[in-house]
């Protein structure tokens, strides 16, 4: 189908939606938390609920991020601004998350040490975890090898 | 379209507005990164990285900001760490945003991230979701797919949307659908179900299962379970099963592709593992974790290890951590050590991170891989930081090999009539 339709009638639906939205009685979340956290956040501290309950950054978070990124993006950016996920969910990207995050060694990568070799036998036990990031886009260092 | 011009674009959309409005803020992050490696062909490369971020709030209206961000490396050597050229730029995402004060409706336009359900990508288009009514939301996109590589959309236009229904704290539950076409075919047509349930506060399952429409296969689940902690002990199971032909569509690298790449498209894998994470007091985790790989052709694999850290993420910490990949018959076991510390304050931090790795085959002759890096960060000024890193490493494809890498962050704002909002 045409791009120029597609998009059309996305902004239509997309404009009936934040219609609706306008309607709604209830406020929207603050586009910014009042103020800054200290890291790693534990949302349960102040708000009760179980809902953000499942916020809490526990140490395996990262683990299951994209759960919550996937069904909260609202939530995600009260504290997270744009430049936060592109690091690492970039679209290409030269840089590995480790070497951003030299002195953060505590936080998930999964680059560090000698990747460059351990990658050959991570790539044949589990690809689908390598193809979610460089399947179809940020690959540009896999295909100086993988043509 | 080259960077820069989205960035002349985003300075001549911050400025009219500042003039337009009396309450724009306008924030930043420039990141500078100077990177020093020498190849295995004994070159020196030295590349110099610039990442900018930009941020307005407030423009025309008070609930529409605009947010830009990209970055270009330019090599002070013949050829680049990635052998493709002596320049690159990346613009990462460019896009207007308006929200509503009601509803948590928001609308997106331009090069932005897509993270719903099946979709996780980045589109040049629009994208929306506001709240319903009764708990429901939903979710559209539509637009050109950006595909890596180029600053430019592919040619194959991506559209889709999610519908989700939350009830309280109990669940949030989603069904998204993704269609991908190019010029003269469907490149990818997948549904998925989310779901994250948590049927008392101590237990959380959450995850995705994805549906390959165009070929009638389930593609991949995905899922994930927590419990706990009960006396300081959570419990972690993941289930993972991928159906390798009806995931990897439309990959762009060789390596994933159905012929001629090196991955099986009729491999079906299924992983199933699980964690106790134990900790004893505030800070200290001590994590025993296993893993099992199952395969429709190639022969079972198994990952376990223990882990064990102590994190005071304002004062420093320390972890270690040592792992056994197991394999049969297809030389992919391995075994990998890791040891970092780390001290912060307010001003400084340093850090010290080593690892090392046997392979069960050889590679190049060697059978052992180690590296070492020893890095800092200072506050420089109100709003900068410095830091520097300098790592050993010797691997079967380095016999010695040494990185620096030094950057410098600055983050700066301004207020035209009202405060900058630095997020």
């Amino acid at each position: 189908m045409d791009r120029k339709f597609l998009t059309s009638i996305s902004l239509s639906v997309i404009a009936i939606l934040l219609a609706v939205s306008a309607c709604s009685n209830d406020n929207s979340l603050r586009k910014s938390h009042p103020f800054e956290l200290t890291a790693p956040p534990v949302c349960s501290g102040c708000h009760g609920d179980d809902r953000k309950l499942a916020y809490d950054h526990t140490p395996d978070f990262a683990r299951k991020h994209s759960s919550y990124a996937a069904q909260g993006r609202q939530i995600c950016t009260v504290c997270h601004a744009p430049s936060f996920c592109s690091d690492c969910h970039a679209g290409r990207e030269e840089l590995t998350p480790d070497m951003k995050m030299k002195t953060s060694p505590e936080r998930f990568s999964p680059h560090r040490g000698d990747y460059m070799t351990r990658h050959k036998m991570d790539g044949r036990i589990d690809p689908a975890r390598c193809f979610v990031c460089h399947g179809r886009a940020n690959n540009a260092r896999c295909s100086a090898c993988h043509k | 379209m080259p960077i820069h011009i989205y960035f002349l674009l985003a300075a001549i959309v911050f400025f009219t507005s500042a003039t337009a409005s009396a309450e724009v803020g306008i924030a930043g992050e420039s990141r500078t990164y100077v990177l020093t490696r020498e190849t295995a062909d004994s070159r020196k490369l030295v590349n110099v990285y610039e990442y900018l971020n930009l941020s307005a709030d407030h423009i025309f209206t008070d609930e529409t900001d605009f947010y830009v961000g990209g970055w270009f490396r330019a090599s002070a050597a013949d050829k680049d760490s990635v052998g493709s050229g002596s320049s690159a730029d990346e613009l990462d995402y460019a896009y207007l945003a308006l929200r509503s004060r009601t509803g948590n409706g928001a609308l997106y336009a331009g090069r932005v991230f897509v993270n719903e359900g099946v979709m996780a990508g980045r589109i040049d288009g629009v994208y929306g979701r506001t709240d319903l009514v009764g708990g429901l939301s939903a979710s559209v996109f539509g637009g050109g797919a950006v595909k890596s590589g180029d600053s430019s959309s592919s040619g194959a236009t991506a559209y889709g949307g999610r519908l989700a229904h939350a009830a309280g704290g109990l669940y949030a539950l989603g069904l998204s659908y993704l269609a991908e076409s190019g010029d003269s075919d469907a490149i990818r047509e997948e549904a998925g179900i989310d779901l994250r349930l948590m049927p008392w506060s101590m237990a959380e399952l959450s995850g995705l299962s994805g549906y390959n429409g165009k070929q009638s296969e389930w593609m991949r689940h995905s899922w994930h379970l927590t419990i706990g902690p009960y006396a300081g002990t959570r419990l972690l199971a993941d289930y993972e099963s991928v159906d390798y032909g009806a995931y990897m569509t439309g990959a762009a690298t060789g390596v994933f592709r159905r012929s001629g790449g090196i991955i099986d498209p009729d491999e079906k894998m299924t992983m199933s593992g699980a964690a106790i994470e134990f900790t004893p007091s505030d800070g200290l985790t001590v994590t025993a974790d296993y893993r099992n790989y199952s395969y429709d052709i190639k022969d079972d694999s198994n990952r376990y290890g223990c882990a064990m850290a102590w994190i005071k993420p304002e004062s420093g910490g320390a972890g270690l951590s040592i792992h056994r990949m197991d394999s049969k018959g297809d030389d992919t076991g391995y075994e990998e050590a890791r040891a970092y510390a780390f001290t912060r304050t307010e001003k400084a931090t340093l850090s010290a991170d080593v690892s090392a790795s046997r392979y069960d085959r050889a590679i190049n002759g060697v059978d052992t891989g180690w590296t070492a890096a020893v890095s800092g960060a200072w506050s420089a000024g109100a709003s900068g930081r410095l830091g520097a890193s300098v790592e050993y490493a010797s691997t079967p494809d380095f016999k010695s090999e040494i990185k620096g890498f030094v950057n410098y962050i600055y983050r700066f704002a301004a207020a035209f009539g009202g405060e900058a909002n630095g997020n």
